[in-house]
C-alpha cells in the first residue's frame, strides 16, 4: 500500500494553519460522535460516563473504571457489541472520506483505501 | 556466513527519542547494511527534530500517523507490514533497541540452525544496562560472548517464556525450542507476515498470547536464541521526567480498547472464527 501522499498530507499539515485546524476538526468531530454513542449505551444501563473519563489526564482512576464497564457491558451482550463495532466501522469510513476530500481541496492526491486504513477505530481513542 | 539475502526491519515507533538511535545502531552494527531495509510506522509530528533525518535514510520506507490518531501498538505493527516489498526476511522491533556486532548474519545463521521447515526466532532481549557490559566486553574482543539464561513456567508468569540475560549461564549452544512470542524481537522468514499478519484490533496485552498460538497452529515453530541478537530498553526511567518514553495509554483512552481487545483473545481461544486474524488450520491448539 503506498501511503506516500498521506504521508504528505500531514507534512503540508504541519506548515499550514489552516489545513491543520481543518483536520483537527475533522477528527475532534469523529471522536465525539464515537464517544456519544458509547455514552449512551452505558446510561441505557445505568451507567454515568462523561466524555473526559475517555481521557486519562482529565480524569480520575474511579473514573477510568467506568469507561471499562462500557466494555463489561458490550462483552456481555453480543448483539450490542455487534452493533457498537458496525457504527465504529461507519464512522471511522466516513471519517476517512472526509479526510481523503479535504486532501484533495488541498491538491493532495491520497488513497482512499491506504487512508480508510489509517482512520480505523478512530472513535475509540 | 555472508549472504545476500535481505531483512525488513519493521518499527512502530510511538513519540520515541530512542527510535533515530536505534536505526543508526541497525545500520551500524550491520555486516551488509545494503541488504538491511526498513518499514517504519511513524506516530510523532512531522514537526519533530529528528523525522528529516529519518527521511533521509536509505532503504526506509515509513507511514506517518499523527499522535492523536493513532491506534496503539498492534495498529501500528500491522501498518507496518503494508510497507513489505519483498524481502526475504522480516525482523519486527520496537523503536528502542541495540544491536550486537554482525546481528544480520547472525540473524540469518541462527535462524537457518533451526531444526524446522518454519521456524522464528523471538526473546524478552537483554537489556540496555547488558548492552553497556558488551560494548565493554567488544573493547577486548570482536565478538563477545552474550550468554544466556531462560526463564521457563513460573518464574515471572504463568507460562514459559524467554527473557534473555546477556550474562547468564548457557544453556544451550543453539536456538531452543519455545512457546512464547515476544513482539519486540521476532525474526523470521518473510512468510510469516503473510501467514500471520498481525491484528490490527488488538491493543496491548494480548498481542504476544494471541500471536503466539496463531503462529503455532500456523505451523510455525517458536525459537528462542541461544545468543543476544539485540538489546531492549525496558520501563521508563521515572527519576527523570525529560527522558520519559511517551506511552500510547497515557494520553489517549485506552480503557476500552484494552478490554475489547483482550475480550476478542478469549473470543478466539473459545473458538471463534477470526479469518486470518484467528487461529491457524495446520495445527491444533493443544
Amino acid at each position: 500500500m503506498d501511503f506516500s501522499e498521506c504521508n504528505r498530507l500531514y507534512e503540508e499539515a504541519s506548515v499550514n494553519a489552516e489545513l491543520s485546524e481543518e483536520l483537527n476538526k475533522l477528527r475532534l468531530y469523529y471522536e465525539n460522535k464515537a464517544h456519544k454513542y458509547m455514552i449512551e449505551i452505558a446510561r441505557n444501563y445505568g451507567v454515568e460516563i462523561k466524555p473526559e473519563y475517555f481521557y486519562m489526564d482529565k480524569c480520575t482512576e474511579a473514573e477510568a473504571k467506568r469507561t471499562v464497564i462500557i466494555g463489561m457491558i458490550l462483552n456481555d451482550h453480543p448483539d450490542i457489541k455487534k452493533e457498537f463495532f458496525d457504527f465504529v466501522h461507519s464512522n471511522d469510513k466516513e471519517y476517512a472520506g472526509k479526510k481523503t476530500e479535504l486532501a484533495l481541496r488541498y491538491d493532495i492526491k491520497v488513497d482512499k483505501e491506504a487512508m480508510e486504513k489509517l482512520s480505523m477505530w478512530t472513535g475509540l481513542v | 556466513m555472508m549472504n545476500n539475502k535481505t531483512i525488513l526491519v519493521m518499527i512502530a515507533s510511538y513519540k520515541d527519542d530512542e527510535l533515530l538511535p536505534t536505526i543508526h545502531n541497525a545500520i551500524d552494527n550491520a555486516n551488509d547494511v545494503d541488504r538491511v531495509h526498513f518499514a517504519l510506522c511513524y506516530q510523532d509530528e512531522v514537526d519533530a527534530p529528528y523525522y528529516n533525518e529519518l527521511k533521509q535514510i536509505k532503504n526506509l520506507r515509513y507511514i506517518v500517523i499523527p499522535p492523536e490518531d493513532s491506534k496503539g501498538c498492534c495498529f501500528a505493527r500491522t501498518l507496518t507490514a503494508d510497507l513489505y516489498d519483498g524481502e526475504d526476511y522480516i525482523l519486527q522491533i520496537d523503536s528502542h533497541m541495540r544491536f550486537v556486532k554482525g546481528w544480520d548474519d547472525k540473524s540469518i545463521d541462527m535462524l537457518n540452525s533451526c531444526k524446522s521447515d518454519k521456524p522464528l526466532l523471538t526473546a524478552y532481549c537483554p537489556t540496555f544496562e547488558e548492552y553497556d557490559w558488551y560494548l565493554e566486553d567488544l573493547k577486548n574482543t570482536d565478538s563477545p560472548k552474550t550468554n544466556t539464561r531462560y526463564l521457563g513456567e513460573g518464574d515471572m508468569l504463568p507460562f514459559g517464556f524467554c527473557l534473555m540475560e546477556a550474562k547468564g549461564e548457557i544453556e544451550s549452544d543453539e536456538p531452543v525450542t519455545g512457546s512464547y512470542i515476544s513482539g519486540h524481537f521476532i525474526f523470521a522468514k518473510a512468510d510469516f507476515i503473510k501467514e500471520v499478519p498481525y491484528d490490527p484490533e488488538l491493543y496491548f496485552y494480548g498481542e504476544e498470547y494471541s500471536l503466539s498460538v496463531r503462529a503455532y497452529t500456523n505451523g510455525w515453530d517458536i525459537y528462542y536464541p541461544n545468543e543476544a541478537i539485540c538489546f531492549h530498553k525496558y520501563g521508563r526511567e521515572e527519576h527523570d521526567n525529560t527522558n520519559q518514553r511517551k506511552l500510547h495509554w497515557f494520553m489517549h483512552n485506552s480503557f476500552l480498547f484494552d478490554f475489547l481487545s483482550k475480550s476478542k483473545v478469549k473470543d478466539m481461544i473459545n473458538g471463534a472464527d477470526f479469518g486470518i486474524y484467528g487461529l491457524g488450520k495446520a495445527r491444533e491448539l493443544s
